[in-house]
């Protein structure tokens, strides 16, 4: 037989709904008997369809004597006159259905009214007849007497003598309902067809009321009994077998523990409440301390896949306190119910903005728990637009007065004379429907009704709200809630101060580290996650959502493939390496695609063609090395290295979302269409390299030979790693390609390509595996292009082992800059150390400011052990040896003018292209550009201050290109990376021997470029004064700059690399500084103008 | 049910039409020798596929040559009945409407891998248009391709300045003519599409499968294509009477952004998808538009329409077009980013329904005047970019502008710049 289908069309609907809890009777009355009914209901459809909510439950509708709110019923399939007919609950059903909503009614089946025909045949029928057995009988009522009593205010006993059955009945609630019998075969059957009656009706769910006691035993707390759990189960196969899209909540007012086996193994209910969850907020945000809260979500067992929690702040019956402690039973009762008439049961009578004294960011607060916490909202009517209740009412009833519409009589709801309605409106000063109603609220921007709108609207689009797993952080700040949620693609961090003041919160991230936080409400960016911890400061009461995001490609970086046809990969990489494909790639794709790669260096000029020079096809993945010759338009060609893949269905899909960057080209093969892209990007091209290297293999190109060598140290670094060494892509933006491999290797593919010895492979080997220098990454090998007719070979990648470090030193300074930018900016800057902050290598001979001890801190220690790695560097660089490419030799007169000359000519250079670029500069900093322009003719006769004489020193291999972003922070301590010099300079010149001081100048420019671009981006982003702010960046650099350089004279002093005297060493180091500040210059105009305002301001605070 | 198959069975033996494994619907008012020769390129279709045409009017003979196929072609039959008219009562769109979701009901019916419809006449190749949409769907590769027409410069603005630089930077895939009208669809595709209308409250609240099938592959990840398709025949321009073309093409992409609120708020880069065939370009371009009526449309409902689009559009917007009103016919000129955040305004508010969703859209109409009076007066200038290279440059801003709407949308307050 065909189930029947459900309205909602995911059979899980249920994980991403907002439930909205209401009583027919108190929502709206249509024919002006004081009674809210159907009609109403269907009339206020437009209104829950506005708010957002997607499902209704409403609470019992059917015939009863109304002695506990309808929850005492009299027959089970029929609509209480009161609230209308049968046809009426269909026609609201389908206004339900027309608008997406689905239906949740109630399935009281635990118990009937003792006015049930059921009841009273029972208890005239004889004795263990069937009739009598549709209820528990007993002639004693020592029976079960280890159940407790529930309603302890209203009932002695579970159990109630009927003088006409002559014996005591059953009843775990009110003595009016006598509880079904479900050891008898007939009541499972009776209640399967009252179940089935509006489930063919179209309901989409029940409630199952009471559902712990439908089973009793004798010697139990006749609560959560396997029979019980028998029973659900014949009702869930019912479900299953009948139906789609249906759903079972349990009402199980138990410890999340023993709710766990309602869900069984997904074959009992598909939702329970979370009835402890409840109070625990309430403590948490009264004792303003997240405990109360991490603690009962510890205590919450894992549940099925299609299983789903049932969250709610308030609803219809008092805030149970059963699931606390004595002790928080009385400080809740404290906290929250200062008056005992707000008391009842084990609980509390009262709504939601009544609980926290009215303060709208207390409600916020709640509402955002309730929507981000894992499992599903409930709304009770009337919270969201906060209503409040009467505790002078009885019962409950304080919490079910009728719905506020309006300011008008009775509140907009009934049109009856006040005094026939079931219950008075609410009509005080501060609570009442004159104050509080929808219709106000409707029309003011800023109302709670407005805002309960919005977010219902945003949590829906996020699934990862409804079905996400939940990670609490754990900051030091206790009154701070932090939550990470996570599902598939969405990973969203949750935020919420507990306290009643601001509270600051640093949040361990790492492990997020490079995502970016956008906060959810208005879409806005905040920074991207470091290694460091993650500061917050949060007003009081607030919350974040902040859905964590991939940083995405920078604008240029993405691909328009938009009107390229695509090229024919028909007959593979032959097709595409031949005839009009290869024309097109050529002159269109190639031409296009490369100058929106980080790594290509010839941004500034404009390409002509390009031209595919040699390529090697792998054997084993749809995968090419690729030489690359790119024309210009003025200048010399350059070589690059280019892996190319081809990724066809939804491998291509994938990249097109991950990244379009790498997207080179659309192609078809067979019909199948597909992209060629960057093949970096496909993990099988990514370990064919590297067991290319391991094996010392090789493969033929079209016309050369393309063999890995494996290192001395690759074994010992491979260790007994896993064969599958997961791959993963650098995400530092540089001049060439990273790929990890595990924890074990980097590969660096060197993009542009020169042939001849590449500095940082001939570095690292000779570091490695002659002087056993440990500062860097161990050499494990390299990849080599050998062409044919015996020219030079090319280095196209080389092998390290990966260092476990916490970032590169760039990226920790500017963190730690971003830290003392909060403490400094704020305070005025001592006024006295001003005159003090000259040049750093005076600075450097006395002792370390103490206003700079205070406020730079721990960042002087590691600028010093820099400094002292530094100098180790070169003194294993310039270490004896017969190899006549590190052999240490003299700086002769010659040497000296020649590096005056270098310098002077890459000055002027830098000056020509500066004023040529001048009016393409962005506004800010043309001003400073054209400032130091004016300053050309110092600058450049600044050069001559070395004089004729040679210095006494030496010349040794540097690491040339030496700065923050080249070293990675392991603990306290560095590693030196990446010696293959300047990108821009041909590599004949970065294997050239130089003066050490070069390598100096190199990080004493880094860390002036830190404290700027730290500056700037501070100042940007918190709207501060910068002239103001300035002297607390020189403070930091002229610091940092003299402990490194203090400690690294100490540690090379009297090496012959060295000027002996300080003047001379001065000197040097001037120059060095100004030509690497001009290099910076030249490079920002090539690839990030907009940052060119940092050297410029290097520039121009150099004494000159 | 007539029945007519190419070549095999001539219209007299005609029998009704249980099964086809491709299902083609003619919307577009194509004459007998065009459909003739579709019909032929179609029976060349390689593996013996069962082929109905869905056309109104009166089926096509078979001409002589149509006989002389090999085993492995395939059949061609006509199934007119099958197709709703587009000439029947309703709006011109509602039929429209209608027409295609009888296609993809017929596609349903006949159990067919795909449907193509063709709506537009092509000024060369109209005969192979539907062979070269239906090739690529049915090796099973790809659920959906749009065509892409060689335009001239003031052709098909409505499309280029709105709908298809919104949806790119919504869904995130950079095409010509998202809406079509001529399409390729898979049988997946047309099975979502026809699910959730049912289970939806699909065209009866306006939903249309013109607006929805674009926007529907893309946020189900189904495959997309562009065919260059030639160029279309378009109908002239009538600048003075946009505004119902206005609200009845956008009407429809509005809800759909609304329907769809999850889906495009996690796309945040656009990508090109696959192109197939060779681009055309349109042999002269040389037509001009006088912008002062256009211009003088702005103004008067600057005017005018004050009342109402300070219910839409944010102070900033509102001052910023005050400033446009003031300035000369010739001098007319609307920034990108204005227009941006203006089409993502009117988007927002069709959600909020401030006003009647129809009076909104048609106060929409002089906006869009405006901007093509800037899109004129860019064109003309001296140094003046290509047109695909300014549309190119508009479509970055709508991405460029997408927070903006992000924003907007999830927290819509009105007091905001």
């Amino acid at each position: 037989m065909a189930k029947l289908i459900g309205s909602a069309e995911d059979p899980l609907w249920y994980k991403d709904a907002i439930i909205y809890e209401l009583h027919v009777r108190a929502f709206k009355d249509s024919n002006a008997d004081g009674i809210g009914d159907f009609p109403g209901l269907i009339e206020k459809m437009d209104y829950l369809e506005d708010l957002g909510v997607t499902c209704l439950w409403l609470l019992p509708f059917f015939p009863s004597p109304l002695k506990d709110d309808g929850y005492d019923i009299s027959d089970y399939m029929n609509v209480h006159p009161r609230y209308g007919t049968t046809d009426d609950f269909r026609a609201f059903l389908a206004a339900a259905h027309e608008r997406d909503l689905q239906v949740i009614i109630e399935l009281v089946v635990n118990h009937t009214s003792d006015q049930h025909p059921w009841f009273q045949a029972a208890r005239r029928a004889p004795r263990d007849s069937p009739e009598r057995n549709f209820y528990v009988w007993s002639d004693t009522e020592a029976k079960y007497k280890d159940a407790r009593i529930i309603f302890s205010d209203a009932e002695r006993s579970n159990w109630t003598w009927d003088p006409v059955a002559k014996q005591y009945y059953w009843h775990r609630f009110f003595s009016h309902q006598p509880d079904l019998n479900y050891d008898n075969p007939r009541v499972v059957e009776e209640v399967l067809k009252v179940m089935r009656y509006w489930l063919d009706m179209g309901v989409d769910g029940l409630r199952v009321d009471a559902i712990p006691y439908l089973v009793e035993r004798d010697g139990t707390s006749c609560e959560n009994l396997p029979e019980t759990h028998e029973v659900i189960k014949k009702l869930r196969r019912e479900i299953d077998a009948g139906y789609s899209s249906r759903l079972l909540l349990a009402e199980a007012n138990q410890w999340p523990s023993d709710v766990r086996p309602y869900f069984g193994d997904g074959d009992q209910c598909h939702m329970a409440f979370h009835f402890p969850l409840m109070p625990r907020i309430y403590m948490g945000l009264r004792q303003e301390d997240r405990l109360p809260i991490t603690d009962i979500i510890a205590q919450t067992p894992d549940i099925p896949s299609n299983c789903q929690w049932g969250l709610f702040l308030r609803n219809h019956d008092e805030l149970t306190l059963e699931m606390v402690t004595n002790d928080e039973r009385d400080y809740m009762y404290i906290a929250y119910s200062a008056d005992p008439r707000m008391r009842i049961n084990l609980g509390i009578r009262r709504r939601l903005a009544p609980l926290v004294d009215n303060n709208r960011r207390r409600i916020e607060l709640l509402n955002s728990l309730l929507l981000s916490f894992p499992g599903t909202p409930i709304l009770y009517y009337g919270d969201e637009i906060g209503m409040g209740d009467n505790i002078y009412l009885g019962d409950r009833n304080g919490v079910r007065t009728p719905m506020q519409w309006n300011a008008d009589r009775n509140a907009g709801f009934s049109t009856a004379v006040p005094a026939r309605l079931y219950s008075p409106v609410i009509m005080d000063p501060v609570w009442g429907y004159q104050a509080i109603n929808v219709e106000a609220q409707q029309g003011d921007p800023s109302s709670l009704l407005n805002w309960m709108r919005n977010m219902i609207a945003l949590r829906k689009l996020f699934r990862v709200f409804g079905r996400g797993t939940l990670k609490f952080l754990d900051p030091a700040n206790r009154k701070v809630l932090a939550y990470l949620r996570q599902y598939e693609d969405e990973t969203v961090l949750c935020i919420a101060n507990l306290s009643r003041f601001a509270q600051p919160v640093d949040l361990d991230l790492a492990e997020l580290e490079g995502m970016v936080p956008v906060e959810m409400l208005g879409y806005v960016e905040f920074p991207p996650i470091g290694r460091q911890p993650y500061r917050f400061t949060l007003a009081s009461y607030s919350f974040l959502w902040l859905e964590l995001q991939q940083r995405t490609q920078p604008a240029e970086t993405k691909m328009d493939l938009a009107g390229q046809a695509s090229l024919n990969a028909a007959a593979g990489w032959e097709s595409i390496f031949d005839g009009a494909s290869r024309q097109r790639l050529e002159a269109l794709s190639l031409p296009e695609y490369l100058p929106k790669q980080r790594w290509f260096a010839g941004k500034s000029r404009q390409i002509k063609t390009t031209r595919l020079v040699d390529w090697a096809v792998f054997e084993t993945s749809p995968a090419a090395l690729l030489l690359l010759e790119v024309e210009f338009d003025s200048g010399p060609a350059d070589l690059y290295l280019l892996p190319l893949g081809m990724s066809f269905g939804d491998a291509a899909r994938e990249l097109e979302q991950s990244a379009p960057g790498a997207i080179i080209a659309p192609v078809v093969a067979a019909k199948n269409s597909g992209v060629l892209h960057d093949a970096v990007f496909s993990d099988q091209t990514c370990l064919e390299l590297l067991s290319l290297i391991e094996n010392d293999s090789e493969f033929q190109a079209r016309h050369g030979r393309i063999h890995g060598l494996r290192g001395s140290g690759f074994r010992k670094i491979q260790g007994h790693a896993d064969p599958a060494l997961t791959v993963k892509r650098g995400s530092a933006e540089q001049s060439n390609t990273s790929i990890l491999y595990g924890d074990r290797f980097i590969l660096k593919l060197l993009r542009r390509q020169e042939p001849g010895p590449n500095p940082d492979a001939e570095i690292g080997r000779y570091l490695t595996e002659r002087v056993k220098f440990d500062r860097i990454p161990p050499f494990a090998g390299e990849i080599e292009y050998q062409p044919e007719a015996d020219r030079e070979p090319f280095v196209l990648g080389m092998l390290q082992g990966l260092v476990a470090n916490e970032g590169d030193g760039w990226k920790w300074t500017i963190e730690e800059l971003d830290r003392y930018f909060e403490t400094c900016a704020p305070q005025r800057f001592p006024e006295n150390i001003n005159a003090e902050l000259g040049d750093p290598l005076r600075f450097s001979e006395l002792p370390t400011l103490a206003t700079a001890r205070d406020h730079v801190g721990i960042y002087l220690d590691s600028a010093a052990t820099l400094g002292r790695r530094t100098a180790e560097l070169h003194l294993a660089l310039a270490s004896p040896t017969d190899d006549p490419a590190f052999e240490p030799e003299p700086m002769s007169a010659l040497d000296q003018q020649t590096l005056v000359a270098d310098l002077r000519e890459h000055a002027s250079r830098v000056f020509e292209m500066l004023k040529e670029q001048l009016p393409l500069l962005p506004d800010e900093a043309v001003e400073m550009a054209a400032a130091v322009l004016s300053r050309r003719t110092r600058i450049l006769d600044h050069f001559e201050a070395l004089g004729p004489e040679p210095l006494r020193t030496r010349r040794i291999r540097i690491h040339g290109d030496y700065h923050l972003g080249q070293v990675l922070k392991v603990k306290t301590d560095f590693v030196i990376l990446d010696f293959e010099g300047e990108p821009a300079r041909p590599l004949a010149q970065r294997r050239v021997k130089q003066c050490p001081l070069k390598d100096v100048a190199g990080m004493l420019r880094s860390f002036s470029y830190a404290a700027y671009s730290a500056l700037i981006n501070f100042t940007t982003r918190h709207g501060g004064d910068m002239a103001r702010t300035e002297p607390w960046a020189r403070l930091w650099e002229r610091s940092v700059a003299s402990e490194f350089l203090r400690a690294y004279r100490e540690t090379a002093h009297g090496a012959d690399f060295l000027p002996p005297g300080i003047d001379d060493f001065r000197k040097l180091l001037d120059i060095f500084l100004v030509d690497k500040a001009l290099y910076e210059v030249r490079y920002e105009l090539n690839a990030r103008p907009a940052w060119l305002r940092i050297p410029l301001l290097g520039i121009m605070s150099l004494e000159l | 049910m007539a029945t007519n198959s190419i070549p095999a069975s001539p219209p007299e033996e005609a029998k009704p039409i249980e099964s086809a494994d491709l299902v083609i619907g003619i919307l577009a008012d194509l004459s007998p020798e065009a459909v003739t020769t579709m019909c032929q390129t179609l029976g060349t279709l390689p593996g013996s596929l069962r082929i109905a045409v869905l056309q109104n009017g009166d089926p096509v003979n078979p001409s002589p040559a149509n006989r002389s196929a090999t085993p492995q072609s395939s059949t061609v039959s006509f199934a007119p009945s099958l197709l709703a008219k587009p000439g029947g009562a309703g709006t011109a769109p509602l039929n429209m409407a209608a027409a295609y979701q009888s296609v993809f009901a017929a596609g349903e019916k006949l159990g067919s891998r795909a449907c193509c419809i063709l709506a537009s006449r092509l000024e060369s190749e109209t005969g192979r248009s539907a062979y070269r949409l239906a090739e690529p769907l049915l090796n099973g590769e790809l659920d959906l391709v749009v065509p892409r027409y060689a335009r001239h410069r003031f052709e098909g603005l409505l499309n280029s300045s709105i709908v298809a630089p919104l949806m790119r930077a919504l869904y995130g895939k950079r095409l010509s003519n998202p809406m079509g009208p001529d399409f390729g669809v898979s049988r997946r595709l047309v099975q979502r599409l026809v699910g959730r209308e049912r289970t939806g409250r699909g065209a009866a609240n306006g939903l249309h499968p013109l607006a929805s099938l674009t926007p529907l592959a893309l946020c189900e990840n189904l495959h997309v294509a562009e065919l260059h398709l030639g160029t279309r025949s378009y109908p002239p321009p009538d600048w003075t009477n946009t505004a119902s073309l206005v609200a009845e093409i956008l009407g429809p992409v509005f809800l759909d952004i609304e329907r769809n609120a999850a889906c495009w708020q996690r796309m945040r880069v656009s990508a090109a998808v696959p192109a197939i065939g060779e681009p055309v370009s349109v042999q002269s371009d040389t037509a001009s538009l006088d912008t002062s009526r256009l211009v003088e449309s702005f103004a008067l409902a600057n005017r005018e329409l004050q009342e109402i689009w300070s219910l839409i559009l944010p102070p900033s917007t509102l001052v910023e077009l005050r400033k446009l009103s003031r300035l000369r016919s010739e001098e007319f000129q609307m920034p990108d980013d204005v227009w941006v955040r203006i089409v993502y305004d009117f988007a927002l508010a069709h959600r909020l329904r401030p006003i009647n969703r129809d009076h909104l859209l048609k106060s929409m109409t002089p906006l869009y005047l405006g901007w093509v009076a800037s899109y004129a007066h860019d064109l003309e200038r001296d140094n003046a970019v290509p047109p695909d290279q300014r549309l190119e440059r508009l479509a970055g801003a709508f991405e460029a502008g997408k927070p903006y709407f992000v924003s907007r949308w999830r927290w819509p307050d009105r007091f905001n710049p």
